[in-house]
């Protein structure tokens, strides 16, 4: 009995603590009695967006050693086999909108990722200062298809969504000098010579994602209603999806500088 | 009758009294005070002979000193200046005030310093060197400072017209000071170098000199890219005179030697540099070397004026080539390479990268104007 007092005593302190900021706010200021019309949020979403805008991040590990049988390959001895970090943009125009669905559209999608390293003494294994890196930019014009009619429809914050089309990743190695270069005789400044290749290029290929969106509006209604009504934005929404890269070329002679990765960001649509 | 006539106007009229008494004092003043004399800098002062950054524009620097043609230009226009000398003064201390006589007087400790002195006109171009300049502060030889501290020397130029009796030029019309910088030693080197090889060049790493005036490195050879040792002929295996630590790589400051870089000595300006950095940086690659050829690397800092500063402590090594990763790649039996487009694309990432979150900004824009063109009642349903 001591013991459930002293239990009830402890909790309604700690209660009293959480309630004092809520308190002195709502002291300090005009309480938010959401009384005007504009500013209560709806109960079932009613916005008509065909736009998104994503930030995305994550990891890229570039399969350029799918291209050897041998293991491993020069990817993973030069750069060990550490996820790099990746970074985009994408944006979505999705006029198309099916009922009981969602909406269909294009999206354009850019990104970068930059491994580096310290290259190897030929003939050696002593470690060089000599930096040498591959950066790639992969992008992709894909269809997109959110499926927003749930959260338009019940409130329930969840969009799943798909993309699905080509994409390209534009490439380039490097080392202190600028862009490599092999070749016998091959300098940096003169990387179009006879017999010289220069290491740069572009590989064409295929994006496939899946992946859902949180909606934010329900943490603070009231402040997404004022978005919505003042900038048109009308979710705010955390991400998640699995990125599937195919960048190898359709077998052409190309780099393979895809990826297989989970990439998580911030999105909003309006 | 005249007389009779003036005095009565005078007491009908009090204010005109008043103005005629006022108009009488002025016209006494004018005449028993001296004539004014004044000097007037005219801007845009001329020095073509110099190109350094904004706000360092009128500062001297060594090279400056060291060339003949950089003078400086100074258009003035005096008035009442008879009887009196245009002088032309230097502070290189800032509680100096050339215009008080006991100032410029040589017996004082701490005191001006005349630089040139013209006869006045009413319009005058007074042409100085910036040697001239420069061999007026304490320290300075042939455009050589002798003092220790690396910082520029802030000075002011005083234009004084001065009569005989070699007074305070105590009026601020007659005197019109100009302050700019002499600076003409390069900040202290970089400390604790080392060198890592690359393929045809050598990666030096240092510690940055705290010094401020600091505003770039250059890096220094031997021997020196595209040239011959100057350090005579070398061992076996090295075509020059360089001795280091240690062959086929990398190497500390330990037993390193070179008759043409030497520690603590100003590089000659007729020196080829091998490389370069900024002055934040702590690494700099010595470029353009030869494979299997040893080298002796010293860093010189640089100051905002051009100033080379001493040379570092020698560093060793010897380039040696590389496997980087298109090497790597290609020797693996690798395909891809050979295009030149990213080149454009990935050199100017960050740009691309604008352009789209401009797009992106473009783009809201247009769909927010387009729903505030919309009728009021369809934009309240959303």
């Amino acid at each position: 009995m001591k013991r459930f007092r002293s239990v009830v005593v402890g909790s309604s302190i700690v209660a009293s603590c959480l309630a004092v900021p809520s308190l002195a706010q709502a002291q300090s200021k005009i309480p938010n009695n959401n009384w005007r019309q504009d500013s209560r949020p709806a109960a079932a979403e009613t916005h008509n967006t065909m736009f998104a805008a994503e930030l995305r991040f994550g990891p890229y590990w570039p399969q350029v050693d799918d291209e050897f049988s041998a293991s491993p390959g020069p990817y993973e001895r030069v750069f060990d086999n550490d996820p790099q970090f990746y970074f985009g943009l994408e944006f979505d125009f999705m006029p198309l909108r099916i009922p009981y669905v969602g909406m269909l559209g294009p999206g354009f999608g850019w990104g970068y990722t930059y491994a580096s390293a310290k290259a190897v003494v030929s003939g050696t294994k002593e470690v060089s200062e000599e930096d040498t890196s591959l950066s790639i930019m992969p992008m992709h014009l894909s269809l997109v298809a959110r499926f927003d009619e749930l959260q338009r429809r019940t409130g329930i914050p969840i969009v799943p969504y798909l993309k699905f089309g080509p994409s390209v990743g534009v490439w380039n190695a490097s080392n202190s000098e600028g862009t490599s270069v092999v070749g016998a005789g091959c300098t940096v400044e003169k990387p179009d010579a006879d017999g010289c290749t220069s290491g740069s290029g572009v590989t064409w290929g295929l994006n496939f994602a899946i992946g859902g969106m949180l909606s934010l509006n329900w943490l603070d209604p009231r402040s997404a209603s004022l978005l919505a009504h003042e900038s048109d934005v009308a979710h705010a929404y955390i991400f998640g999806e699995w990125m599937d890269a195919i960048l190898t070329g359709f077998g052409a002679d190309a780099m393979h500088v895809g990826s297989s990765t989970v990439v998580v960001g911030l999105a909003a649509d309006f | 009758m005249l007389y009779t006539l003036a005095r009565g106007v005078l007491k009908e009229r009090p204010k005109m009294r008043t103005a005629i008494y006022v108009a009488t004092a002025l016209v006494a003043l004018t005449v028993a005070l001296p004539a004014q004399a004044t000097v007037t800098l005219k801007t845009p002062i001329e020095r073509p002979d110099a190109n350094h950054p904004s706000g360092h524009e009128f500062e001297i620097s060594r090279k400056d000193c060291e060339n003949a043609k950089d003078i400086f230009t100074f258009n003035l226009t005096l008035t009442d200046f008879a009887d009196k000398e245009l002088e032309v003064w230097l502070a290189d201390e800032s509680g100096l005030n050339c215009a008080l006589s006991d100032d410029r007087s040589a017996s004082q400790p701490s005191h001006c310093v005349q630089v040139t002195h013209v006869a006045p006109m009413d319009t005058l171009a007074v042409s100085i060197p910036s040697a001239d300049i420069a061999a007026k502060l304490d320290g300075v030889t042939g455009c050589v400072d002798s003092s220790s501290n690396s910082s520029a020397r802030p000075i002011t130029l005083y234009f004084l017209l001065i009569d005989t009796s070699n007074g305070d030029v105590t009026d601020g019309n007659s005197a019109t000071p100009f302050p700019t910088k002499i600076d003409l030693l390069g900040p202290s080197p970089p400390t604790e170098l080392s060198a890592g090889l690359g393929s045809g060049l050598l990666v030096v790493s240092y510690t940055v000199p705290t010094s401020s005036d600091v505003d770039g490195f250059t890096v220094y050879c031997d021997p020196p890219p595209g040239g011959a040792a100057a350090t005579g002929a070398g061992g076996t295996g090295s075509s020059t005179g360089v001795t280091a630590a240690g062959s086929g790589g990398g190497g500390g400051a330990g037993s390193c030697s070179s008759s043409l870089l030497v520690p603590g000595d100003v590089p000659a300006s007729t020196l080829a540099s091998c490389g370069s950095a900024a002055k934040s940086t702590a690494k700099a690659n010595a470029k353009g070397l030869t494979n299997f050829t040893s080298y002796a690397v010293a860093i010189s800092s640089e100051d905002v004026l051009g100033n080379v500063g001493p040379l570092s402590e020698l560093v060793c090594g010897t380039p040696a080539p590389v496997d980087d990763f298109f090497d790597a790649y290609k020797e693996a039996g690798g395909t891809g390479g050979g295009c030149n487009v990213a080149d454009g694309f990935l050199g100017d990432a960050p740009t691309t990268g604008a352009l789209g979150l401009g797009l992106v900004g473009l783009v809201l824009l247009a769909r927010r104007a387009s729903s505030k063109g919309q009728p009021a009642s369809r934009r309240s349903s959303r």
